[in-house]
């Protein structure tokens, strides 16, 4: 029910331009002297609007929008369709809790309580008028049971006009002092009224008045049908009467017009609506002449056309094909979120080739020949990249979703399609996440709640997936050098060689403090450490035997840190030489010399063979917690 | 005696009633039905109406007449004048008289009734 309830708003808004369209329409035929019959033929394009719940589209079509109000805001909570991330040991780097289940839901919840209690209040209406309409109905024909045929017509005493009521055998009943030429008038009037058959369009106008009782616009539009059809009933009536004959008629209109306005359902009463005007019409009218009838027919149609179509929808676009290889964006609209669209988008990946990924605001799934399958839902879903965060060769779908449209919580998502698993990243009341690409490296930036309220983010860190968990490796400030270095060193390779045990060991050659006055507004700043070290990063895999390097990077680094009153380091420079020719040139720019000699290729060796057995025995003891030993 | 002025329709029941009285209520029903078309209750209906006008009563289901219809007719003829004529009977014979002629016949029927009046 409340699904019909929204069919019925929707359709009265866009009836409501149609009306708007036919009340102009109208000022400018009855100006122009048109047939009035034909005036009543807009309201059939009215009645034909209310009435259907589609509508052909076409390209000429006037209507704003065929759903103003989407059905969807019909839905309550929606299920989020990924199985729960798998348990696994946290890491490294903050894990924040997972979500309840009911987060997030409240405002969609209210939007489903409001719609139910409108709904009713509209069935409530639509029962009052009903009600009102039986009523009268009933109340006349007890009032006209003492009644007397006369001649087809029948006569009661005590009726303040005349008119005709019922619908299957219609009567006409006259106030029985009626004689003459008033007589004649009359009922010449009422059997053009059932020769027109209004005694059912008129009680069909008021059926839909019922069912939009709410729209000021459709109140007109039955009002002005009433009078609308008194004025092509006239007109049949008084066609082919010469100016005395109809003289009596107005006159007859005059003495039987109603003290005051009535609005009813039932009966076409003689005297019930305008009757100034309609006197107006009789003494003067002039048949129209043939132009105008085409020109009036002419602009009936455009209306028709305009107005009883709605707009083309769109054709869902081809998909876009994404090519680049590592973490790329899809689509973003997290700084614009007025902006997305209504449509679906899609998108296919090279890695996943049978699959078509769709983007719709409030869900995101792929199809395939086999179906479709849901991968995330939210309220709205900001932006979609694709990035590989385990390294397993496939990249997974990250998403930056909201919920209560962002007021209520905004989170990252990742499916793992290759693994079948999803992970979230979310603190609700507490922080909320957000994604960007930098530098082509999926990051998440972490945001005090509520995220619209601020500028800047409180953090932002490497997002990865590890052993079954998601996390962004935030940059907490360190104490210690070497666990500072050790950070900023995996930091900076986080993403660049594949899957395994990562580890990192460093040769300090030398370092340099650089002391300083903490500078205005950064009242904590004491002064900087510039390190000059070698930096081997290694990544471990499990071999046939035992643990080999699956990918490293062996550099000569100057690492800049900040340092804070609080004892804290924060990295403030990471610099390695560039490739090729570039990499002895830059060495000699910046790393000085007592340190360049170091390099040289017999230290070197020994070096890299000392940063490699503190690697692999770091690898060893950590290789416990990640791969538990096969059995 | 009310002011009470009887519709057309009201009229033909009426002399249903005058021509019938005093009936029981069964058989103006049935007589309402066969003349008029009326159902039961629209019978009684208008039969509480003009009883609530003081021109016929319904006692122990018989119907009789209050005012018959002479003496209604009469009224009616008399506020009539009274309105249009000021009460003035030679005024309103004068106005009736002015676009049509008397027959002989009803000459002869006036002189008749004047000369009546004039032994009470």
């Amino acid at each position: 029910m409340d699904a019909v309830f929204l069919k019925i708003v929707n359709m009265a808004l866009s009836a409501g331009w149609l009306i708007g369209a036919v009340l102009i329409l109208r000022l400018i035929l009855k100006r122009c002297n048109a047939p009035k019959w034909l005036i009543c033929g807009l309201w059939v394009l009215v009645a034909v609007r209310l009435v259907c719940p589609v509508s052909p589209e076409s390209a000429f079509s006037l209507v704003p929008s065929a759903d103003p109000l989407p059905p969807e805001i019909l839905e309550g909570p929606v299920e989020h369709w990924s199985p729960d991330p798998a348990p696994g040991d946290p890491i490294q780097g903050a894990a924040p809790e997972i979500e309840d289940s009911e987060g997030g839901t409240v405002s969609s919840t209210k939007a489903v309580y409001l719609m139910g209690g409108l709904t009713t209040l509209w069935l409530v209406g639509v029962g009052v008028m009903l009600g009102c309409a039986l009523w009268s109905y009933l109340r006349l024909r007890k009032q006209v049971a003492p009644s007397v045929e006369e001649d087809g017509v029948w006569l009661c005493d005590h009726l303040p006009s005349p008119f005709i009521l019922g619908l299957v055998r219609p009567r006409i009943y006259l106030p029985s002092h009626l004689t003459g030429p008033a007589r004649a008038a009359v009922v010449a009037h009422e059997r053009a009224h059932l020769a027109r058959r209004d005694h059912w369009w008129k009680p069909f106008g008021f059926l839909l008045l019922t069912l939009y009782w709410f729209h000021p616009l459709v109140w007109a539009a039955y009002l002005l049908l009433c009078r609308d059809i008194e004025s092509a009933c006239d007109e049949k009536v008084v066609r082919d009467m010469d100016l005395s004959a109809r003289k009596d008629y107005s006159n007859a209109l005059l003495d039987l017009s109603l003290p005051r306005r009535q609005i009813t359902a039932c009966p076409l009463a003689f005297g019930e609506v305008g009757v100034k005007e309609r006197v107006k019409n009789v003494l003067n009218y002039k048949k129209p002449a043939f132009w105008v009838v085409l020109g009036a027919i002419a602009a009936v149609v455009i209306v028709a056309v305009c107005f009883l179509t709605d707009p083309k929808t769109p054709d869902p676009e081809e998909p876009y094909a994404i090519t680049d290889e590592g973490a790329v964006q899809w689509l973003d609209y997290r700084e614009d979120p007025a902006g997305m669209p209504n449509t679906e988008r899609r998108c296919t990946l090279p890695e996943y080739p049978e699959y078509t990924f769709v983007w719709t605001q409030d869900k995101v799934w792929f199809e395939n020949q086999w179906g479709n399958c849901i991968l995330l839902s939210g309220m709205p879903v900001y932006s979609v990249y694709f990035a590989d965060l385990n390294g397993d060769g496939f990249r997974e779908v990250c998403a930056n979703v909201g919920f209560g449209s962002g007021m209520i919580d905004e989170r990252i998502e990742v499916c793992d399609l290759a693994n079948d698993q999803t992970n979230t990243l979310s603190d609700r009341g507490k922080y909320d996440y957000n994604l960007v690409l930098e530098n082509g490296v999926m990051m998440a930036q972490k945001y005090a709640y509520p995220k619209h309220e601020r500028d800047t983010p409180l953090e932002s860190g490497i997002l990865y997936l590890e052993h079954g968990t998601l996390a962004a490796e935030m940059a907490e400030p360190q104490r210690d050098l070497d666990v500072a270095i050790f950070t900023a060193v995996r930091n900076h390779f986080r993403g660049a060689f594949p899957a395994g045990i990562e580890v990192e060991s460093h040769h300090i050659f030398g370092q340099m403090e650089l002391c300083g006055v903490p500078k205005e507004g950064n009242s904590d700043w004491c002064g900087q450490t510039v390190v000059y070290a070698l930096v081997l990063y290694e990544r471990y895999v499990y071999g046939p035997d035992d643990l080999k390097v699956a990918g490293g990077s062996c550099v000569p680094t100057i690492l800049t840190f900040d340092e804070h009153t609080d004892g804290t380091l924060t990295l403030a420079e990471y610099w390695e030489p560039g490739d090729g020719d570039s990499y002895n040139k830059d060495l000699e720019e910046r790393f000085p010399e007592e340190y360049r000699k170091e390099l040289e290729p017999e230290n070197w060796n020994k070096l890299v063979e000392i940063l490699k057995q503190r690697n692999l025995s770091r690898a060893r003891s950590l290789s416990a917690r990640f791969y538990p030993p096969k059995s | 005696m009310t002011d009470y002025v009887l519709g057309a329709v009201e009229s033909r029941f009426a002399d249903l009633v005058w021509r019938n009285a005093p009936i029981a209520s069964r058989e103006l029903v049935k007589l309402c039905e066969q003349e008029l078309n009326w159902k039961r209750t629209t019978t009684y209906t208008v039969l509480k109406k003009l009883g609530e006008q003081g021109l016929f009563r319904l006692e122990d289901g018989v119907v009789t007449a209050l005012v018959g219809r002479e003496d209604y007719y009469a009224a009616q003829g008399e506020r009539f004048v009274e309105e249009s004529f000021h009460g003035s009977l030679p005024a309103f014979l004068a106005a009736f008289t002015r676009r049509k002629a008397l027959t002989q016949d009803e000459i002869a029927e006036i002189r008749e009734m004047i000369d009546r009046a004039e032994e009470d």
